[in-house]
């Protein structure tokens, strides 16, 4: 533990556990998050809106969120609050977007998601059968129908023979400690850097099937810089027409730029630590294609 | 599949589909392009046929809109069904329609599946509890 909160701390942080209240979006393709609001009181489960979240919903019961009626019918998807803002900063403007791609789907969350903000068509990835099973599920019981779900690698994605207005890669990452109590124990620098290479060759497919003018939303649920900062100060010095976005959330950190030695323009990448934001911890980078 | 929704309703419910595998599915003309591609799936998840037909919840909507043939459930009558029980017949609110076959709904209107009279006992054929029981599987 010493070793990763030494970092966090080498960042101007003040690291420390925390527990995260359990949190749900509101499909609004079957009903509205008011109306979700009102039924969940009835079932005697807290209820509170997130006030920076399009559709979160932070919940608190005597018992699992994930065993009512409204869960099985779809009125809800369980999903933490940091991991709900990679596709609200995808969609934060107005343009519509044409063709969608998540190319690390499963299980499903953020394609569900995407779902809410667009009726144009998406395309999801990824190559764990077994998960793919559960996004199938999920897109049931959520009644979505615009997704064309594929079973291969996002490196792959330009056999597919398509261009995206807009692409999430929210990439396999080395996860943090909130959601894993043993994530300390797990992990290494090592396994860190490795695990940020296969992301950069991610960003790389992504670049390749990206439309100009097109946006590129980046996120991990990692708080190591070689998988966030470091990656993306990478793959924008060889791909001079990519830019980085502002974010404009009312929550979050911008990446702290001075301390991690790399380009002033990373500030408009957020980090959400976890002891500031009572969230999981999360990177979000927002980038177009010019 | 039309076999199947014929024991609700002779309504054409479902103009056009295709199948992947033992899956069909409802398709948009950008999909349709897609099937040359090998997809693991792709629009409206309608049902999968192996021994006999299963139907997707999407499907049972669906065909909600065209039939009579249905069941409506109190609460209890909904948590019990939903976790894959049969009912009593006694136990159901109101049964509507002449085939044996009835979609389950709650008082909200919502359906929760599909199962078949049979004597005094309403038996489960399908329930929405099958998301949950899945994942365990």
């Amino acid at each position: 533990m010493n070793f990763f909160f030494e970092r966090y701390r080498n960042l101007g942080e003040n690291p420390s556990q925390v527990a995260v209240p359990i949190t749900i979006r509101a499909n609004t393709l079957k009903n509205s998050k008011q109306k979700l609001i009102t039924r969940l009181k009835k079932r005697n489960i807290k209820v509170k809106e997130i006030d920076y979240l399009d559709y979160g919903l932070q919940t608190s019961s005597k018992f699992s969120i994930g065993s009512t009626v409204e869960y099985l019918l779809g009125l809800y998807y369980i999903q933490s609050a940091a991991a709900q803002v990679p596709v609200q900063v995808l969609f934060q403007d107005s343009k519509p977007a044409k063709q969608i791609l998540d190319m690390c789907a499963a299980p499903g969350g953020k394609t569900t998601q995407i779902a809410q903000y667009t009726k144009s068509p998406i395309v999801a990835l990824d190559i764990k059968k077994s998960r793919l099973d559960a996004l199938k599920n999920n897109l049931e019981r959520l009644n979505i129908s615009n997704v064309s779900v594929f079973n291969m690698l996002g490196q792959d994605v330009s056999e597919l023979k398509l261009k995206f207005d807009r692409i999430l890669l929210d990439a396999p990452c080395s996860g943090n400690f909130v959601a894993d109590k043993r994530w300390f124990d797990k992990r290494s620098l090592s396994g860190i850097k490795k695990q940020a290479r296969l992301q950069l060759e991610l960003l790389e497919s992504a670049y390749t099937v990206l439309d100009k003018g097109g946006v590129l939303v980046y996120s991990t649920c990692s708080l190591e810089p070689e998988e966030n900062e470091h990656n993306i100060a990478k793959f924008l010095e060889s791909h001079p027409d990519m830019g980085l976005e502002n974010i404009p959330l009312s929550i979050g950190s911008p990446s702290p730029v001075k301390l991690l030695d790399v380009n002033t323009e990373l500030k408009k990448c957020i980090r959400f630590w976890p002891w500031k934001t009572n969230t999981e911890g999360f990177f979000v980078a927002r980038m177009i294609k010019r | 599949m039309n076999d199947f929704i014929q024991r609700f309703t002779k309504r054409n419910v479902v103009k056009d589909f295709v199948k992947l595998g033992p899956d069909y599915f409802i398709v948009s003309s950008f999909q349709k392009k897609l099937i040359e591609k090998d997809p693991f799936s792709l629009g409206l998840f309608l049902g999968k046929r192996t021994k006999r037909f299963k139907p997707s919840i999407n499907l049972l909507n669906m065909i909600s809109r065209y039939t009579i043939n249905k069941v409506v459930v109190d609460k209890r009558q909904e948590w019990l069904f939903v976790c894959g029980r049969d009912l009593f017949r006694s136990k159901l609110l109101h049964i509507k329609g002449e085939s044996p076959y009835k979609l389950v709904l709650n008082q909200n209107n919502e359906v929760l599946g599909y199962g078949m009279l049979k004597g005094k006992l309403f038996k489960n054929l399908f329930d929405i509890g099958d998301f949950l029981r899945r994942e365990r599987d």
